[in-house]
């Protein structure tokens, strides 16, 4: 008889999905089965744990496959049914291994990484544009004045001066989450202080996605980047790519002509 | 947040991004977003909750504030689709279970709780509208979360003398451990003056446009007059119930 699975999951952060298997559930149809997950005691920070332990102390309350008692709260959520290998003998010493194995799936890259970085920049020699692009725009060297620069504010990656306008340029590698959503935020509070300081210069926040990743992968950055930033520029698409060059161009030469 | 806004009391958020629907059944198509500070929210928008629960949960939440509840922060988003209800992410909680019902770190914060669904005929305080987070030791700290459906907004049935029915309350809380901390804040409600409460209404009404605010008004007034009765009534039946 087939044997179904599914991991309960602890879910830690609801926008990059960071999560934490808190236990397995296998069902052959007639009687369920619960293995609960060890705990990550060296992943998780002190209030998380707690919870975890006060989640795996209410497991017995599950006794469906199919739905989690109202109890297990917000955080906790049930993976896809998946069938069982079906030359394992006992479906619960296996699904321990299971969950032990997958102990943590820890956070994708915490930061655009140097890669990104660079990658971003090859862009833009590729395209015969870098001589515009100014590397990390520092908000408190450009807006030394800004009442309503707030604090700790990063800087983007890259940027390009005209003579009334800015682009602010962040790469994106899709798949990582982590950086995405922090890449959001930054977008977020930058058209905030944009909108604030109101001075005479159009500036913009601009993503473009790097070449790479999966079609889902790249859907998925575009649905979060697409409500934070000014706007957001699909490298893989040819013409927002010629776009995003020319606009470039256009931007530096402008300063050029002023100096 | 509040600073670009000292009228209201309720903050105002200026950019956010949506994430994925929160895994709750009946939760009104809420959405986990996030904020240009980095602060997450479920986020309820007024064309799957309706006017009138934006209204309550303006005036619960300004009202809970008051008589000390313990709920999260609350904000209001404005987008092309109207306003939108911001409630701040609780981390690291779970919902209410009556196996917690000895682990309650603050009593007299959830006796304000009863208190304030009494007093707002709030007949919605289900377990998952009970927000349970870990604290120091082994004890527990519940939220208040969710006062959309109160009737508060429906002047017909927000009567002087209606009591919340507790068909649907949450099971297996403590009710005469927090008997003290819902008759200090029935009193405490009792006293509140008549400006008070119309700042409540007027704060409510400025966002969910509710045309009958000067006849909630008085009703409030009225409720909260009796307010120890009332609060004792509730505690009554929710005992009963348990």
């Amino acid at each position: 008889m087939s044997v179904l699975f599914r991991l309960v999951h602890l879910e830690l952060d609801p926008v990059t999905g960071w999560r934490v298997p808190l236990a397995a559930l296998a069902s052959d149809g007639r009687a369920l089965q619960l293995v609960p997950a060890p705990v990550p005691v060296s992943q998780l920070g002190r209030e998380a744990l707690s919870l975890f332990e006060l989640l795996r102390e209410a497991l017995p309350a599950i006794q469906s496959f199919d739905r989690l008692p109202i109890c297990m709260g917000p955080q906790v959520e049930l993976s896809e049914a998946k069938a069982a290998p079906c030359n394992i003998e006992e479906v619960g010493v296996w699904l321990s291994t299971l969950l032990d194995r997958n102990r943590v799936q820890l956070p994708a890259a915490r930061r655009t990484t140097d890669k990104t970085r660079q990658r971003g920049r090859q862009f833009f020699r590729t395209w015969g544009v870098h001589r515009w692009v100014k590397n990390r725009f520092e908000p408190a060297r450009q807006w030394p004045t800004a009442q309503q620069r707030p604090k700790g504010l990063e800087a983007v990656t890259h940027w390009v001066e005209g003579k009334q306008r800015i682009l602010l340029m962040e790469p994106i590698l899709p798949g990582s989450d982590m950086a995405l959503k922090r890449i959001a935020t930054r977008a977020l509070a930058y058209r905030e202080t944009i909108r604030a300081i109101s001075d005479t210069t159009d500036t913009r926040f601009v993503a473009y996605m790097l070449l790479g990743g999966s079609q889902a992968a790249r859907d998925d950055a575009a649905g979060v980047l697409r409500q934070a930033v000014h706007q957001l520029v699909d490298l893989s698409v040819v013409q927002q790519r010629d776009d995003f060059v020319s606009s470039i161009r256009e931007l530096g030469s402008t300063r050029e002509l002023q100096i | 947040m509040n600073e670009l806004f000292p009228r209201y009391r309720i903050g105002r958020v200026r950019q956010l991004v949506d994430a994925k629907a929160v895994p709750v059944p009946n939760g009104a198509n809420a959405t986990w977003a996030f904020d240009n500070e980095n602060r997450y929210w479920v986020r309820k928008r007024i064309v799957n909750t309706g006017v009138e629960s934006l209204f309550a949960e303006c005036v619960g939440w300004l009202f809970g504030d008051t008589l000390g509840l313990r709920q999260p922060r609350a904000a209001l988003f404005e987008a092309e689709d109207g306003w939108s209800w911001l409630s701040e992410r609780v981390p690291n909680a779970t919902h209410w279970s009556s196996e917690l019902r000895d682990r309650i770190a603050n009593l007299d914060e959830v006796g304000a709780m009863l208190a304030l669904d009494a007093i707002l005929l709030n007949e919605d305080r289900h377990a998952a509208n009970i927000l349970v987070q870990p604290s120091v030791g082994d004890q527990v700290l519940l939220w208040a979360i969710d006062c959309g459906n109160a009737l508060v907004s429906y002047p017909d049935d927000f009567t002087d003398t209606q009591r919340p029915s507790v068909r649907n309350h949450a099971r297996g809380l403590p009710v005469p451990a927090l008997r003290l901390g819902a008759l200090r804040a029935a009193e405490l409600a009792s006293r509140l003056e008549r400006a008070k409460l119309e700042a409540f209404i007027d704060e409510a009404v400025a966002v969910a446009e509710e045309p009958r605010g000067h006849e909630i008004l008085e009703l409030l007034c009225e409720r909260c007059q009796s307010a120890v009765a009332i609060v004792n009534d509730h505690l009554d039946n929710l005992e009963r119930l348990f």
